[in-house]
């Protein structure tokens, strides 16, 4: 069935079609790939894809082990590898073997990348597979978001109290962990609310550099992920008329590196980190000219500092 | 030089340019150069089209039409106009894999007298694949792929499911383009029934094998319209040419996106040169799905 998907798209993109035997074996091939995906790989082959390429490790990778299992050399029109490549990525995501963690990752490696074409979408390969890659970070951040529980008899409890023997509470029950951890959201909740009403907040004249500190907030301080699983709406509720506000890439990151002490500015460890990079060195990363709203890039921001933090 | 001196002439070098020297049957040579006599950078064959899918599937123009109905001194002209011109309808011309086809195209269609075309320009059985590689005034690379089979092979589909079976090009063309011959049309109510009736058993027979699907995109180009020069011709060819374009939409399902009357041999004719124009576009890229944009799709769903 799968290969079946498989053939239908590589056949789509060529002339002549090939076999299904041989789309058949290639589905095999990359199964057993799947098995050694890290994060640098996923990297490397995303940034390929969005670029309508194909990763020559990854060309090399296919080639090898294809003549390793059926034992004769492969030849593939170089348009079937990036399909191929698109594939490796949507078999990790649906693999039963690769770990949950390893799977966020890759799902919002190629969401950080996708920052590439933005502005220029026409053209992507296989558009589907790409989009059910997003939806596994998707599905996976309302699970971290749990909905919360009223809290208001923990703290009824707990405030007279000099220590937990005297709550009568029993650590291990759940109800009173859920009702914690309820608590815990509202304390950060209420940690943010104070430091966007704070005037190290209001005095920040570039509404760019406050969506770059509110959201460096929001993933290392207030854990935002286990608040809400929705970032939009909060960086939206804080930025308000300024969301609309647009720059050029350039332009923005230049603000930032003004505005910013060294100390604020991350360094970051993933090659997915499009706008962490370019913040921190200043290079060129292909995307200098485009336009970007406060919004969109509080976002872009936002997912690719939640990735960073997998490496913390 | 007489007409039979010319065709013998272009015969001999045929076979010259064929390395078949001493073959007098121009279908003798065919067979002699596809067991393995090649040119390099000659045109290519349909089972090699998978070659030039890089990173993209290239535009692919079909040149769909009998036997003189002037293919080949079409794509010729298009071959000598971008070859001349730096820039062209805003493309130059970088290279081709198929340099030699495109000669030979022009060779021969410099070589036929105005009025003699007793030499067929493709012969039967030979590589129909010709590659344009062209770059942009912004400095963009594409490919335009043209099938220009020979004339005979459309005929051939008129009574054989096996010739029609090995067509790869038809049903993956981007566009296809039918070829009529203004002059031939014109000539006699007998040749413009003819030419009808030949569409009609070839694209009934290519529709009912799938190598032509509904929405197909074509457009019906009238060659030798300089032939077509008297009223009572232009007259003829007005009320035919209207015949021939409802029975294409009959057979194809779908009206065609222009219908052209050029002169091939004359490179100012403003109608070939609109046509040209078309070809050597860039193809359109697949529409942008929205949901590839996940950050807009975060706003939207959040306003």
């Amino acid at each position: 069935m799968e290969s079946k998907e498989l053939t239908r798209a590589i056949n789509a993109h060529l002339f002549v079609p090939i076999e299904e035997t041989l789309v058949e074996q290639l589905h095999e091939v990359i199964i057993l790939l799947t098995a050694d995906v890290d994060t640098s790989m996923i990297e490397k082959y995303a940034r390929a894809f969005f670029k309508n390429e194909a990763d020559w490790s990854f060309i090399r990778k296919i080639d090898q082990k294809y003549e390793e299992q059926y034992g004769k050399a492969l030849s593939l029109p170089g348009i079937a590898y990036i399909v191929l490549e698109v594939y490796f990525v949507k078999q990790c995501i649906l693999s039963d073997t690769i770990d949950i963690g390893l799977k966020l990752q890759i799902s919002y490696i190629v969401k950080n990348l996708a920052i590439l074409r933005k502005g220029n979408w026409e053209g992507v390969m296989c558009p589907d597979w790409i989009i059910k890659i997003y939806q596994y970070s998707d599905i996976h951040a309302c699970k971290l978001a749990n909905s919360s529980v009223s809290y208001s008899q923990i703290i009824k409890t707990v405030l007279p109290c000099s220590n937990w023997t005297q709550t009568g509470l029993d650590i291990n029950n759940q109800e009173i962990f859920n009702q914690l951890r309820s608590l815990s959201v509202a304390g950060m909740r209420g940690r943010m609310n104070v430091y966007v009403e704070s005037n190290a907040f209001k005095d920040l004249n570039n509404p760019f550099v406050q969506v770059y500190i509110l959201v460096v907030k929001m993933v290392k301080e207030w854990n935002w992920k286990y608040i809400s699983s929705n970032p939009v709406e909060k960086i939206r509720s804080v930025m308000s008329d300024d969301c609309k506000k647009r720059k050029k890439l350039s332009n923005i990151v230049d603000a930032i590196r003004e505005d910013l002490k060294d100390s604020d500015i991350i360094e970051p460890t993933m090659k997915s980190s499009v706008l962490l990079k370019k913040i921190h060195d200043n290079g060129y990363c292909g995307i200098d000219e485009r336009m970007f709203s406060v919004l969109e890039f509080g976002i872009y921001l936002y997912y690719e500092l939640l990735l960073e933090t997998y490496n913390d | 030089m007489t007409e039979v001196m010319a065709g013998e002439q272009v015969d001999q070098i045929m076979n010259m340019m064929n390395g078949t020297q001493g073959t007098t049957n121009a279908s003798e040579a065919g067979s002699s150069k596809n067991s393995g006599q090649e040119f390099f950078c000659d045109a290519k064959s349909q089972s090699e089209l998978n070659e030039f899918v890089n990173r993209e599937k290239p535009k692919l123009v079909a040149l769909v039409g009998f036997a003189d109905y002037g293919k080949s001194t079409f794509i010729g002209s298009l071959y000598q106009q971008l070859i001349v011109n730096l820039n062209y309808g805003g493309y130059s011309f970088v290279d081709s894999d198929t340099y030699v086809g495109f000669e030979r195209r022009v060779f021969l269609r410099r070589i036929n007298d105005d009025n003699i075309s007793d030499t067929k320009r493709n012969i039967l059985g030979e590589n129909d694949i010709l590659v344009f590689n062209l770059r942009s005034v912004q400095g963009k690379l594409h490919q335009i792929i043209v099938s220009d089979k020979a004339g005979e092979t459309y005929s051939k589909y008129i009574s054989s499911d096996e010739e029609i079976k090995k067509d790869i090009v038809l049903q993956s063309a981007d566009l296809i383009l039918f070829f009529v011959d203004a002059e031939l049309d014109c000539k006699s109510l007998a040749e413009h029934n003819l030419i009808a009736e030949k569409y009609e058993s070839v694209l009934t027979r290519l529709k009912a094998k799938g190598k032509i699907n509904e929405g197909t995109t074509y457009d019906v180009v009238f060659t030798k319209a300089d032939k077509v020069n008297t009223d009572e011709r232009k007259k003829k060819l007005a009320e035919r040419r209207a015949k021939i374009e409802q029975l294409f939409v009959e057979l194809t399902g779908t009206e065609a996106e222009g219908v052209y009357e050029v002169n091939s041999r004359d490179l100012n004719n403003e109608s070939l040169n609109e046509l040209f124009a078309k070809i050597i576009s860039p193809k359109q890229p697949t529409e942008a799905v929205k949901e590839l944009d996940w950050v807009k799709m975060e706003i939207e769903k959040n306003q």
